[in-house]
């Protein structure tokens, strides 16, 4: 008994700051919408007259934003198509410097110099979504009129409208290419996938199971903005969105959204739609998520009426649950035969062919193993991924929380790194799509990972970007 | 965090809030949150000094919250023997008289009532501190310092995206900046004081 009661008082003494903190912990939370979206208060009119009277001072706001960010002219890399052969590639570094700064004296400085200074272009920053405060998925005007066209389907807000210039978009509609027909080449026929014309494109190329995949992939179903509720933003109700809605032909239209991985609203960073191509290869899945297979996503985001990490707003609006053994699987199996587009200077191990590459590109390639530091985390052997999270702390090189246009950018943290194979073909670049080119890329990396590369490097590095 | 160390970060402090203080463009909210009788004119813009029920909540546990500070603060002042402590929580007495004087004006002028109270969980925590000394009080008010920052911060995150009045969103993107500077000197202390490594911003 005493030893017991010593054990006891012990213990107590011990963990004292402890169950102090216990008490705390139990204490009030926060208001409960820092985590829950709010219900709607107001009619639907009411909310749509107001959302339409704000609209243009929206996209007046992101207009002076970007502009104060980028160039963003139509300067094309002569010569250089994504792979559809539609769409030209853009040229130069579009990310502006602060006034009286150039690429050279920045990569002097140490970052701490850097963040004191205000000296980080606005561009590296974390790029905010068009209306952070409602987010959501805005769509780029092409896929709007196409769906309009083929399905006549509204996917157009009325509070908010895509905001980049198309010709810093990825082609439409993308090329097509299978992992199970790679003869074929692109099977898209130069059309988009719809519900109307899927049966008639795929057929004979595909499988049954497949084939039933790629019917769910473009079946709309309710979503967050598009839905029958009043809380919506899309004029009329609405049957919803379909998975490649944003992921055209299983590639990207550059169609954005907010993250579902944070709380509160005003720190959700924007999503830039990645490609599903060589999604085969891809071992983890969601920027933040670290999903352990497609079938965890693919099944999830119809429980959250699509990357809103919100299950209890997306069950107001009518939920999917897709049958996991047979609906899921099915959906899948479809986006696992989704290629790379042809990179015909890599060998199979993902080394550039010396016999068909140029002096340059080998250059580039020598760069991103060694000196750029790129390979240490876009492994060639594995399409250009390692199948982990990094975090880049930028955060070194600016102030957070500073509030710009309704988006309070906080740390990144650690993100997936995603592929580079066929990655011409995916701007705007990195996760928010914050760089508009591949050059912006390079001199990104270049200030972050303190490389201190020449211009001729650089420009090597990027030659070989351009083949992968 | 030594002296120079402090003076330092105290000074960056000063420089952002300078920046951020500057006008900044009034909130273009999401209309669905809006109160039932907010008043809009034009539509799309809720008339001047309006609120919604996130700014009234808002400024009731702001306010608490600098009110929690201070009190704090002037406990660690007479209790703690650390001079970096010390230090610290001199600077957060001040930093958080004046945020509160800032808020009840704004709040006087959106006819928005402050707290008169102090929550529960703040008078536990006091309670505790109150019955500490030496080292155990420092760890508990650096630990007790680290929480009410973290939900300060959201609190501001929060109110910024959240709320409908612009004065009151525009003092909470500014006072973030700030609270998360106290938010770096509070982790720089605790990795001293605790000699375990540093975390969140202290590790930039």
């Amino acid at each position: 008994m005493n030893r017991k009661f010593a054990l006891c008082a012990g213990t107590t003494a011990a963990t004292a700051f402890a169950v102090a903190l216990a008490v705390d912990a139990g204490a009030d939370p926060l208001p409960p919408d820092t985590t829950y979206r709010p219900l709607p208060t107001l009619p639907f009119s009411t909310v749509r007259q107001h959302d339409e009277a704000m609209k243009p001072e929206v996209m007046e706001r992101q207009r002076a934003l970007l502009n104060q960010r980028y160039d963003l002219s139509d300067r094309p890399i002569p010569g250089v198509m994504m792979s559809g052969g539609r769409k030209a590639v853009q040229a130069g570094v579009r990310v502006k410097l602060p006034q009286g700064a150039t690429w050279e004296s920045l990569a002097e400085l140490s970052p701490q110099e850097i963040r004191e200074r205000g000296l980080l272009p606005d561009g590296f920053k974390p790029l905010p979504h068009v209306k952070q405060t409602a987010g959501g998925q805005i769509f780029p005007q092409q896929q709007i009129d196409t769906i309009q066209q083929m399905e006549q389907r509204d996917l157009r807000r009325f509070d908010a409208d895509f905001d980049l210039p198309a010709h810093l978009t990825p082609e439409f509609p993308p090329p097509i290419f299978l992992t199970t027909r790679p003869e074929l080449g692109d099977v898209s026929r130069g059309q988009l996938l719809t519900i109307r014309n899927f049966y008639e494109i795929m057929n004979g190329i595909v499988t049954p199971v497949q084939m039933e995949g790629l019917r769910l992939l473009l079946t709309p179903f309710p979503q967050e903005e598009f839905n029958q509720t009043e809380d919506r933003k899309v004029a009329q109700q609405s049957l919803g969105v379909t998975c490649l809605d944003c992921h055209s032909n299983f590639h990207s239209n550059a169609a954005f959204h907010l993250t579902p991985d944070l709380r509160p609203q005003a720190v959700r960073f924007r999503l830039d739609t990645p490609s599903l191509r060589g999604v085969f290869a891809q071992q983890i899945h969601g920027s933040k998520r670290s999903l352990r297979s497609l079938e965890d996503f693919t099944e999830f985001e119809q429980r959250t009426a699509y990357f809103n990490g919100d299950h209890v707003s997306a069950t107001r609006k009518g939920v999917h649950l897709p049958d996991r053994a047979n609906q899921v699987a099915m959906m899948a199996q479809m986006q696992n035969i989704i290629d790379f587009p042809p990179a015909p200077k890599l060998d199979p191990g993902g080394a550039l062919n010396p016999a068909l590459a140029t002096q340059q590109e080998l250059e580039g390639e020598a760069l991103f193993m060694g000196k750029g530091r790129c390979a240490e985390c876009h492994l060639p052997q594995t399409a250009f991924m390692d199948q982990t999270m990094h975090d880049l702390k930028l955060e070194r090189f600016y102030k957070t929380g500073a509030t710009v246009n309704d988006f309070i950018a906080i740390p990144d943290g650690p993100i997936k790194t995603f592929t580079l194979r066929g990655i011409k073909d995916t701007p705007p670049y990195m996760h928010d799509g914050r760089l508009m080119t591949l050059a912006d890329t390079v001199e990104f990396f270049n200030l972050i990972l303190g490389l201190k590369l020449t211009q001729q490097e650089k420009d090597a590095l990027l030659a070989y970007l351009l083949v992968l | 965090m030594n002296a120079f160390a402090f003076r330092a970060c105290v000074a960056a402090s000063a420089v952002a809030l300078a920046g951020i203080c500057a006008p900044a463009a009034a909130q273009l909210g999401n209309p669905a949150g809006w109160a039932p009788t907010t008043m809009a004119d034009p539509p799309g813009k809720p008339a001047p000094n309006r609120t919604n029920v996130q700014d009234e909540l808002f400024v009731q546990l702001a306010s608490a919250g600098d009110r929690f500070e201070i009190q704090a603060s002037e406990l660690a002042l007479q209790k703690s023997g650390n001079d970096g402590i010390k230090d610290f929580a001199q600077r957060m007495k001040q930093a958080h008289s004046d945020t509160s004087a800032k808020l009840a004006s704004i709040a006087q002028a959106a006819n928005v009532p402050v707290s008169k109270s102090t929550p529960p969980d703040d008078q536990a925590t006091l309670e505790r501190l109150k019955s500490l000394d030496g080292d155990g009080f420092d760890s508990a008010y650096l630990q007790a310092q680290l929480v009410a920052h973290q939900k300060a911060a959201q609190l501001l995150i929060w109110e910024a995206g959240q709320g409908q009045n612009g004065d009151l969103q525009r003092y909470a993107a500014a006072a973030l900046v700030d609270v998360l500077a106290h938010m770096e000197a509070i982790q720089r202390l605790l990795a001293e004081h605790t000699t375990v490594g540093k975390q969140g911003l202290a590790t930039r």
